[in-house]
């Protein structure tokens, strides 16, 4: 079943809108003077639903830019259409646009003898705050005026996601609100592997476990939100050291489990592409991907973010920030190698030593047109290395 | 009204259900490993089994171990985080002593200090992990009078007999009820500890490498 469709009101909607209004609020409609004014205002967002070129509902809404409140105006459903959840829709709608104009809270009133609008908004986690005496005129009737903190509120706005990571050195909590970033806490076990020239997968797992409750907990301070606002849980299935990824899945099952809440895997490397959806909105497709770090050197191509991403070409033996770490163990520099060669390069000579590059001969092309290696250039230095030495 | 849910992955995947001290549901795999793949449905099967929202747990209960690393992290990662999202307060034990619970409830009469409980578990690389236990004490709580340690058998042995002990032995699986049994004898005992450090008993494995190891010496300017 899909709902109605609701869309956008605009000018040409005025006559319709007022013929309804009319009919909803016969003592104390509207003047159109006003109601033309509401609608074309830059400040509100009016919805509209129509069956058979006839409007049956309409809603508005008030959201001042800069503010976050946010008012629902008014609201009115044809007589002959109630019962269809019309107005719930509306409201829904309305609630989501609210969101998206970065409002925090909703206000409404609604009069105190109707208790069905009233069930509604309570359904959809206003609270009666306050009363207003004989606020609906001529008739005399007390308004009850009710909010909505958008936070706590389960509906009409855009999924909040915690996302566990631990497929390697760092154990990381992410918490966002659709495409917005709400908290990125990392814990990072790097220093304790620094002695050892690269990571070591049993101290990793044990840094996760360790790091896993104060980094959940700074998250949530950060987006200041609690678990209960969570409405579904990611993890990381890989791929990464496999004591490392199960920390984080167990702990993601568990918390999934105790929060009532899905759980979703998530690919590290399809993780990787989907920041860039944070950064910048939406994710042009198709795309190729390229992701080097120390544990990755992978070109993707990616059709459909969700469904469609195909590893094209990956490193056949170490990943290019690994090969760097090892090349700097080699050269007596610190991990992780990286920075520590960058640094060192800088004030060198490009030209003075000729080291290979792996994969660029023609055969290559064939079995690994989209594959790298860096295990020969490391192989490389080391024997240079080793012959500098020898001849002293 | 009670729930204490128990969570052990030091051997198998356990995972029991008590309500005011009395087992409502359990689900236990003895076999060691698959424990990340079945930690949560096994968690969510004890609480559907016995009907249990998660926010009426009072109590996680983890195993601490002692146990080889990779298995013994996911229930203890798993019961903290179901704590932090049930609400329920967090609990550790020593794997070891709720398997003395148990078996000093069916022996307490032929242990005593010079005849103690051995118990031993599978610690892979030819070694086992143990701890030496007198009896029980008023609350029930077993009294470890040496260990958790790891050893090789024979030298375990050797021990022993250097100290004129030939202990009544066990190597029962823990199970997670065994936990929540011996969790209820420290509340009564006021031992009860939100203490959930893994056990590992052995350094990570890792080796500083020999060329980094030599790294000041071998560059030189």
């Amino acid at each position: 079943m899909t709902g109605p469709a609701i869309r956008i009101a605009t000018e040409a909607d005025l006559e319709n809108i007022m013929v309804l209004e009319h009919e909803c609020f016969a003592t104390d409609a509207w003047s159109r003077e006003n109601m033309h004014f509401e609608i074309m205002a830059h400040h509100t967002t009016y919805a509209v639903i129509y069956e058979d070129d006839k409007l049956i509902a309409y809603a508005g809404l008030s959201k001042v830019p800069g503010s976050e409140q946010s008012d629902i105006q008014t609201i009115a459903v044809s007589p002959a259409a109630r019962g269809r959840r019309l107005g719930k829709a509306l409201m829904v709608h309305l609630i989501g646009e609210a969101r998206k104009q970065h409002a925090t809270e909703m206000f409404l009133e609604v009069r105190a003898d109707n208790p069905v609008a009233q069930s509604l908004y309570l359904g959809l986690g206003f609270e009666h705050i306050d009363t207003r005496k004989n606020y609906y005129q001529p008739d005399g009737i007390d308004a009850w005026v009710m909010r909505l903190h958008f936070a706590k509120a389960s509906v009409g706005r855009e999924p909040i996601v915690l996302g566990i990571e631990s497929s390697c050195d760092e154990t990381g909590v992410g918490i966002v609100r659709g495409n917005t970033l709400l908290a990125n806490v990392i814990s990072s076990s790097m220093d304790e592997h620094a002695r050892f020239g690269g990571v070591v997968p049993e101290i990793a797992a044990r840094a996760h476990l360790e790091a896993l409750q104060p980094t959940l907990r700074e998250a949530l301070r950060v987006a200041n939100l609690s678990l209960q606002d969570i409405d579904a849980i990611a993890v990381t299935n890989g791929p990464g050291l496999g004591g490392a990824l199960m920390v984080g899945i167990g702990a993601a099952k568990a918390l999934a489990v105790s929060l009532d809440k899905p759980i979703f895997a998530v690919n590290h490397l399809v993780g990787h592409v989907g920041v860039d959806i944070l950064e910048r909105g939406k994710l042009e497709t198709p795309t190729i991907a390229l992701l080097v770090s120390g544990g990755h050197t992978s070109l993707l191509l990616v059709r459909d973010l969700l469904n469609d991403v195909e590893l094209l070409g990956e490193t056949i033996d170490d990943a290019a920030g690994e090969a760097f770490d090892k090349v700097a163990r080699v050269l007596g520099l610190k991990y992780p190698g990286g920075p520590e060669i960058d640094r060192a390069a800088a004030t060198g000579d490009p030209k003075a030593i000729r080291f290979p590059r792996g994969l660029t001969q023609p055969k290559d092309m064939e079995k690994h047109r989209y594959d790298f290696s860096f295990s020969g250039l490391k192989t490389a230095v080391a024997r240079w290395v080793e012959v500098a030495e020898a001849k002293g | 009204m009670n729930y204490t849910l128990s969570i052990d992955t030091s051997a198998g995947t356990s995972v029991s259900l008590h309500h005011n001290g009395r087992l409502v549901a359990e689900v236990e795999y003895l076999e060691n490993m698959k424990h990340a793949e079945r930690i949560g449905a096994s968690i969510a099967e004890v609480l559907k089994g016995a009907g249990v929202e998660p926010k009426r747990i009072s109590a996680v209960v983890v195993g601490r171990g002692p146990a080889p690393f990779t298995g013994l992290r996911i229930g203890i990662a798993a019961g903290m985080m179901f704590a932090e999202g049930s609400g329920a307060k967090l609990f550790g034990v020593v794997s070891l002593d709720a398997i003395a619970k148990a078996a000093l409830e069916a022996l307490a009469a032929q242990v005593s200090a010079d005849r103690p409980l051995l118990v031993t578990a599978d610690a892979r690389r030819s070694e086992v992990y143990w701890a030496l236990y007198s009896g029980l004490n008023e609350h029930g709580v077993p009294v470890r009078i040496d260990g958790p340690g790891v050893i090789k058998p024979a030298a375990l042995e050797e021990l022993l007999a250097a100290r004129g002990i030939d202990p009544i032995r066990t190597q029962l699986p823990v199970a997670a009820s065994q936990l929540t049994a011996l969790f209820e004898a420290q509340l009564a005992d006021g031992s009860a500890s939100h203490d959930v450090t893994a056990l590992y008993l052995r350094e990570a494995d890792a080796t500083v490498p020999r060329d980094l190891r030599e790294a000041g010496k071998k560059v030189s300017g």
